[in-house]
């Protein structure tokens, strides 16, 4: 397995409020990695540092061996991670097709070849591609979310918080959707609530407390963890 | 039938300027009062190009969309940039000024006669009940053809669906990597050159004169809440609707009332209908 | 020279007041007034026709425009408080042209461009041309005096802070459980009020009313003093209004001084100026000359 992404000491935050404090992290191809933990955390605030939305105040971030440490948001992307924000993720009065083809700007001439490579990834896409972004049901729309990350091909997809919002029926439906995108070899890493549903998908995880890691393992280890259960897995304490 | 030939008419000027304001709106989510001025300024750029100067209307025309464009990317470097941040009141009150600053420089370079654009003289065509000018068929034209041409443009082309994404949400457009910045440019250089032309639409019609551009933004403002702001499709119906109000208040009440049929409309429209017939909650910064 | 001086310093009070009346919708509240000019015309001819055409005493005619104002004021915020901001703004400009349109169009009451004329007085008559100059100086530093107390109280009283606390953020008082509405309503009505107030005095200060009197150019003069005072500041406000009319007067004297400048070009360039000074002061010293004073905040109560 090749690794994509590299976090070391990472510190970040917005404005002079540090919110993550040190965070080791790694994301190999063909793996999907979970981050759990209590809300304030630092979860979301950490992923946008990697994708280039927050403000990285230390540490080193590499992406496929290239320093991307600090850069924009509009370069990450073009190195090829792609992130989805958990709101205000597709452009609302557009219709999917459209949001599709604002998805791919960066791909250039190559976008109809990248729009069919999506939709044979997400064919559900095809169903309703001239509906108004605006008038999806969640699930819909947090497809087409995933699906305008994807046109860039990416190799690595950061997701905040799909779930969010969604029927649990939908919440496995949509992690089922970004499991099989780790299986086509993309490297996932997604913030979840529902850590439950997410540990039974993903490879790994990890826990943050307090912007720093509490523990990190095998999903299977972090979900077998009693304490850790106690905290974030909703069990009675 | 006279009537809605009329509506039609002055729909026809406000709707390439309702529909500048508009897109101006989505981009720039404040109201943009020098609308009207830059209206103004396009009329007398392009009187200047076509009496003085001598040139043909039609090629006078773009001339003075070029300078509403301009005087429109100016006001937007000098006055609105910088205040970005500051919130779509802040930035309202800003308009206002710079409209009172085109206006009144407008005012002390021609002075406050009125003029009107080198045209032939003609004869109104006939058609049973109806009377039309040459000049009007040419006014309705133009303004159909340019706003169609715009909205095709926003509908169909990279950029002009770039332009549409970026009003609906400059962050995600940059995070999926749109150079928002330039599509702010190209959204200026488009708004601009449609105010400017609806001002020479107007100078077809109306006088010439400084204040021509406080008695437009009016009707202009209705048309665009009307239809809903932000929505280009809902600006042109607006100015339909705006001009048959116009015309029908002319024949039942006054035609001293004609000019305050925009006011209601706008004060009606937002008490009824604050999205607009077209429109929906814009999602403020 | 001192007759001059006295109606400068006149007409600057009724810009105080128009300023005062502002700075409690906007510079309080955060309610964007642009329809000033409509409340101002509409207590000058509701004053106007209660004492010409209803031949009642200036006290009447005062109490009267008071009193339109008001109502004037709780229709257009019921109507429109619920709008947002840059909204209130068109429909309160709405307001003031459709009351200009009115005084222009029916004439059988307004008497409509030709101007109305007006023969009550709130001064005793028999004064000479000086004398009455100087008390009619007195009236309007008395309204300015009434003015500045009421707004100046209501800023530092619980209500200036719940006003404020719906400028920065309305959801925040609504959450506190303040009636959000209410305070809109009573803050614009107020400020309507005391508009119309200044309108009566003016209408009879003046004697001779027409529509031209009450356009948005005058609105964006109470504007640019309150905004180059200090929004929130009502001594900003003085200091606003003053500057504002010696820009707006001393100008005047360009005249002559600057060759080829005819008294519309003149006009003009006053205008473009205020323009340009907005522009400038908004986004080089958006707190005005004198910022508004820090707000006191309650000390939190012990382990909250």
């Amino acid at each position: 397995m090749s690794l994509l992404l590299q976090a070391s000491g990472l510190r970040a935050g917005y404005g002079a409020a540090e919110i993550v404090h040190g965070v080791e992290l790694s994301l190999s191809a063909g793996e999907m990695l979970t981050l759990i933990g209590p809300n304030g955390a630092g979860k979301s605030t950490l992923l946008k540092a990697l994708a280039g939305a927050a403000q990285v105040m230390g540490g080193r971030v590499t992406l496929m061996g290239q320093d991307v440490t600090g850069a924009s948001a509009a370069r990450i992307a073009a190195s090829g991670a792609a992130y989805v924000p958990q709101e205000r993720n597709i452009f609302r009065s557009l219709t999917v097709e459209e949001n599709l083809g604002i998805g791919g700007w960066l791909a250039g001439p190559a976008l109809a070849e990248r729009r069919a490579q999506v939709l044979r990834l997400l064919p559900e896409l095809a169903g309703f591609s001239r509906r108004i972004a605006g008038r999806l049901s969640g699930g819909e729309r947090q497809t087409l979310a995933v699906g305008m990350a994807l046109m860039v091909e990416p190799k690595v997809l950061l997701v905040d918080e799909p779930t969010a919002g969604l029927s649990p029926a939908l919440v496995g439906r949509l992690l089922e959707l970004l499991r099989r995108l780790a299986d086509e070899g993309l490297g996932v890493l997604i913030v979840e609530q529902n850590a439950r549903a997410a540990l039974a998908r993903a490879d790994r995880a990890m826990v943050l407390v307090d912007g720093q890691v509490a523990a990190a393992g095998t999903a299977a280890e972090i979900e077998a963890a009693p304490d850790l259960g106690a905290l974030f897995l909703g069990r009675a304490a | 039938m006279q009537t809605i030939l009329n509506a039609i008419s002055s729909a026809a000027i406000i709707a390439p300027a309702a529909v500048g304001f508009t897109l101006l709106f989505a981009l720039f989510r404040f109201a943009n009062f020098a609308v009207g001025a830059l209206m103004t300024l396009g009329a007398f750029a392009c009187w200047t190009l076509n009496v003085p100067v001598g040139l043909p209307l039609w090629l006078a025309a773009p001339g003075g969309m070029a300078v509403a464009a301009a005087g429109l990317w100016l006001a937007d470097r000098l006055a609105y940039a910088p205040l970005r941040a500051a919130g779509g009141a802040t930035l309202l009150l800003v308009s206002i000024a710079v409209a009172l600053v085109v206006e009144n420089a407008l005012r002390l370079g021609y002075g406050g006669q009125i003029r009107g654009f080198d045209l032939p003289l003609s004869r109104p065509w006939v058609l049973g009940p109806v009377r039309l000018a040459p000049e009007q068929l040419g006014v309705i034209a133009v303004s159909a053809a340019s706003v169609a041409g715009v909205m095709l443009w926003l509908s169909l082309s990279r950029w002009g669906r770039a332009v549409r994404a970026a009003a609906d949400d400059p962050t995600l457009a940059a995070v999926r990597g749109v150079p928002v910045g330039k599509i702010h440019a190209a959204g200026i250089a488009g708004a601009g050159a449609l105010v400017g032309l609806g001002g020479v639409l107007a100078g077809v019609d109306l006088a010439i004169e400084p204040g021509l551009g406080w008695a437009l933004i009016i009707p202009v403002l209705a048309a665009a809440i009307l239809g809903g702001v932000g929505s280009p499709m809902g600006a042109v119906l607006g100015a339909l609707l705006v001009g048959l109000a116009e015309e029908v208040t002319a024949l039942v009440m006054s035609p001293s009332y004609k000019a305050a049929v925009g006011f209601v409309v706008i004060v009606l429209a937002l008490l009824l209908r604050p999205y607009g017939l077209l429109g929906r909650e814009l999602v403020r910064k | 020279m001192t007759a001059y001086l006295v109606a400068i310093l006149t007409s600057v009070g009724f810009y105080v007041v128009l300023a005062l009346a502002l700075n409690l919708q906007w510079g309080l509240t955060g309610m964007l007034n642009f329809g000033l000019a409509g409340f101002y015309a509409l207590g000058a001819y509701a004053s106007a026709i209660t004492t010409e055409l209803g031949g009642m005493p200036f006290l009447a005619g005062f109490a009267m425009a008071i009193v339109v104002g008001t109502l004037a004021g709780l229709a257009v915020a019921g109507l429109s408080a619920r709008l947002v901001g840059d909204f209130l703004a068109i429909a309160t400009l709405g307001f003031a042209e459709i009351v200009r349109f009115l005084a222009l169009n029916e004439d059988w009451l307004t008497r409509g461009p030709r101007g109305f004329p007006i023969e009550t007085r709130p001064i005793p008559e028999g004064l000479s041309r000086e004398a009455s100059a100087w008390a009619y100086l007195g009236l309007v530093a008395l309204l300015v005096v009434v003015a500045f107390v009421i707004v100046e109280r209501i800023r530092t009283a619980p209500m200036g802070r719940v006003l404020r606390a719906i400028r920065e953020d309305e959801l925040v008082p609504a959450a506190l459980g303040k009636d959000v509405f209410r305070f809109k309503l009573k803050a614009f009505a107020l400020g309507a009020a005391l508009a119309a107030a200044a309108g009566s005095l003016y209408a009879h200060w003046v004697q001779n009313i027409s529509p031209d009197h009450f356009t948005t150019a005058l609105a964006i003069g109470v504007w640019m003093s309150l905004i180059v005072g200090g929004t929130g500041n009502n001594r900003g406000v003085l200091v606003g209004a003053t500057l504002v009319m010696v820009i707006l007067e001393g100008s005047r004297f360009l005249t002559g001084v600057v060759p080829g400048l005819d008294a519309e070009r003149l006009s003009a360039l006053r205008i473009a100026l205020i323009g340009v000074l907005i522009i400038v002061t908004v986004r080089f010293r958006p707190e005005g000359l004198l910022p508004e004073p820090r707000i006191r905040l309650e000390t939190p109560a012990k382990g909250a």
